[in-house]
Parts: C-alpha cells; sequence; structure tokens
C-alpha cells in the first residue's frame, strides 16, 4: 500500500462523499459502538472492530457510524457491541468474535433479524423469540 | 497479559481518555530490540498513593466500574515489564496529566509481539468525545507524525465506516514505509 499525502488522502475523502451523493445508501443512522477496555482487548475487541469494518466495506455500508468505547459491563461477554438503528430494537451483542461481526453486518443490519444466540443486553424479553 | 504490545498501547491510551485527557501525545520508537514508548496525557493524574494502588491489579478506580474491584490495564504493563527485562517509569501530577515511559525488549523470548501499529493508531483516533492524539512514529533514521485533528480535518469526520476504510489504507501507508527498511 503506497504512502500517500494528507492532501492525497482529502481528495479520496471527497470522490467517496460525491459517489454516496449520488445513490441513496442503505446504512443511514445505523450506528456501531465496540467496547474496548482492557478486557474488550483481551478478549480480541480489536479484530471484531476490524471485521466489521471490513464487512461494512465489502456491502459497501459506508455510511454506517463505527465508534468505539470503553467496558460495558459485559466482561464476561467480551467483546461486545451495541448496534442501534432504526426499525430494530437496540441491542449489545455479546462474544462477537470476528465471525459474529460479520453475522451482525449481514443478519442484524442488512436483514433486520436478531442474532438471539448472542445477546446480552437491551431487548424486552418479548422481543427475542423463544429458541 | 495482553496479545500483543499494540493491545497494552491501547489500553494505557484508554485509560489516558478516561482520566479526561484532551491532549494526549503517543510516541512509539523503534530502535534495535528496544521499542520506546511514551505516553503522556493531561488528564486528572494521580496522587503518590493513586498511582501506588494503580500498580495493584486488585484496584480500580472508584466509580469507573460500580461493581468490580479490579483494574487491570497499568498491571499487565507492569507485569510484562518486569518479566522480560525491560524498563517503565511514571511521573504523575494530580491535575496535570500522567506520562509513562517504557522500554521493552523485543528480544526477549517472553515479550510480545508487537501487533498491528497502523490499525491501533487508526483505533486510537475513533473513540467518542472531542479530543486531540498527536501519534509520533520512529523506526531507525525513519518517522512520521499524525495527528487526530489534522486527519479529521481531511477527511471532514471520523466516525463513517467510508472514512475509518480510507483512514486504515492511510496508516497502512506511513507504515508499511517504516517497515521497508533494516534498524
Amino acid at each position: 500500500m503506497a504512502k500517500m499525502s494528507l492532501e492525497e488522502l482529502k481528495e479520496l475523502r471527497d470522490k467517496k462523499r460525491r459517489e454516496l451523493d449520488t445513490r441513496e445508501t442503505e446504512g443511514k443512522s445505523v450506528q456501531i459502538i465496540v467496547g474496548m477496555g482492557t478486557s474488550g482487548i483481551a478478549a480480541g475487541a480489536k479484530e471484531t472492530l476490524n471485521a466489521f469494518l471490513d464487512e461494512l466495506d465489502a456491502h459497501n455500508l459506508s455510511d454506517v457510524t463505527v465508534r468505539q468505547t470503553g467496558s460495558m459491563g459485559l466482561d464476561h461477554a467480551e467483546p461486545t457491541a451495541e448496534v442501534r438503528m432504526q426499525d430494530m430494537p437496540t441491542v449489545i451483542y455479546g462474544q462477537v468474535d470476528q465471525k459474529t461481526a460479520r453475522s451482525i453486518v449481514r443478519e442484524h443490519i442488512l436483514g433486520k433479524r436478531l442474532l438471539e444466540d448472542h445477546i446480552f443486553d437491551r431487548p424486552a424479553p418479548d422481543i427475542v423469540e423463544e429458541g | 497479559m495482553h496479545y500483543t504490545l499494540c493491545d497494552y498501547l491501547l489500553d494505557l491510551f484508554q485509560n489516558a481518555l478516561e482520566a479526561g485527557s484532551t491532549e494526549t501525545s503517543v510516541h512509539w520508537e523503534e530502535d534495535g530490540n528496544n521499542v520506546n514508548l511514551v505516553v503522556e496525557d493531561t488528564g486528572r493524574g494521580m496522587t503518590e498513593q493513586q498511582l501506588r494502588r494503580a500498580r495493584d491489579p486488585f484496584y480500580t478506580e472508584p466509580g469507573k466500574h460500580p461493581e468490580r474491584r479490579v483494574g487491570l490495564g497499568l498491571p499487565f504493563l507492569l507485569q510484562t515489564v518486569e518479566a522480560t527485562g525491560g524498563d517503565i517509569g511514571i511521573q504523575s501530577e494530580p491535575g496535570e496529566g500522567t506520562r509513562i515511559d517504557c522500554r521493552l525488549d523485543l528480544g526477549h523470548v517472553d515479550t510480545p509481539p508487537v501487533g498491528d501499529l497502523a490499525d491501533t493508531f487508526v483505533q486510537m483516533c475513533l473513540y467518542e468525545g472531542d479530543y486531540e492524539v498527536r501519534i509520533t512514529r520512529r523506526r531507525g533514521e525513519r518517522s512520521y507524525s499524525v495527528s487526530r485533528g489534522e486527519l479529521t480535518e481531511a477527511l471532514g469526520e471520523l466516525n463513517s465506516a467510508a472514512s475509518v476504510s480510507l483512514l486504515r489504507r492511510y496508516m497502512r501507508g506511513l507504515e508499511q514505509e517504516l517497515e521497508t527498511m533494516e534498524v
């Protein structure tokens, strides 16, 4: 990967923005927040974050917001990721390894289906179907 | 013990943010078999007593995690430095900030691998809130420096997957140029 200058970075960003402006993108107002405290890092949250970014890239979901935070208080379930979007309950998923991160993008964000085996907090019990 | 040295760095950096640091500088230098790391923040700092307790794995700052009795970030690093023949110095002043100077010996068999510095530097820019981080990276004779402020200006924002994806490309380019040289 060639080294680029800040000016080249800005040009690439402007180009990307023009592309986004010409189409109605999916993924608007979707937020993914990854827990990145000591226990999250130790459990592989950095790789989880990268898996989210790669999968969002693969599906061209450029407008999804990806952020990090400290511990969410669910250390036994790290890595953890909170997903907020319209038409879906806000969910904190736990044990989000790289494979699960990719599934969250495909199932939760694109397919609007909860990954019930990985829910650790937030949705009311009546939202989650009994397995 | 963390899996890579980058994990220790991200952990220290997150401590700085949680201490309320608005300006943090990170210096990472590889020189032969040594990694010299400095993390200096403008957070709330610690008294001597707080610093002693921060070294203790069975202590965490009150209020940070209400139900928890352990805090492992700094003790992890101290343990690794001690076990692998490195050095560490911590200076802290209440109301002023904290500075951690650390040398790690990459030649020691128990020193964890460095990890992915480019991704770690990207991740240091992705926490919530308004803060600045200045990263200086040196390997032998070559070096580069970046700041969250200038990257935010170039990209407009650092929240969207599109921006983060470009930022990763940018940081990997900088890192690759350094990695092609012998030290």
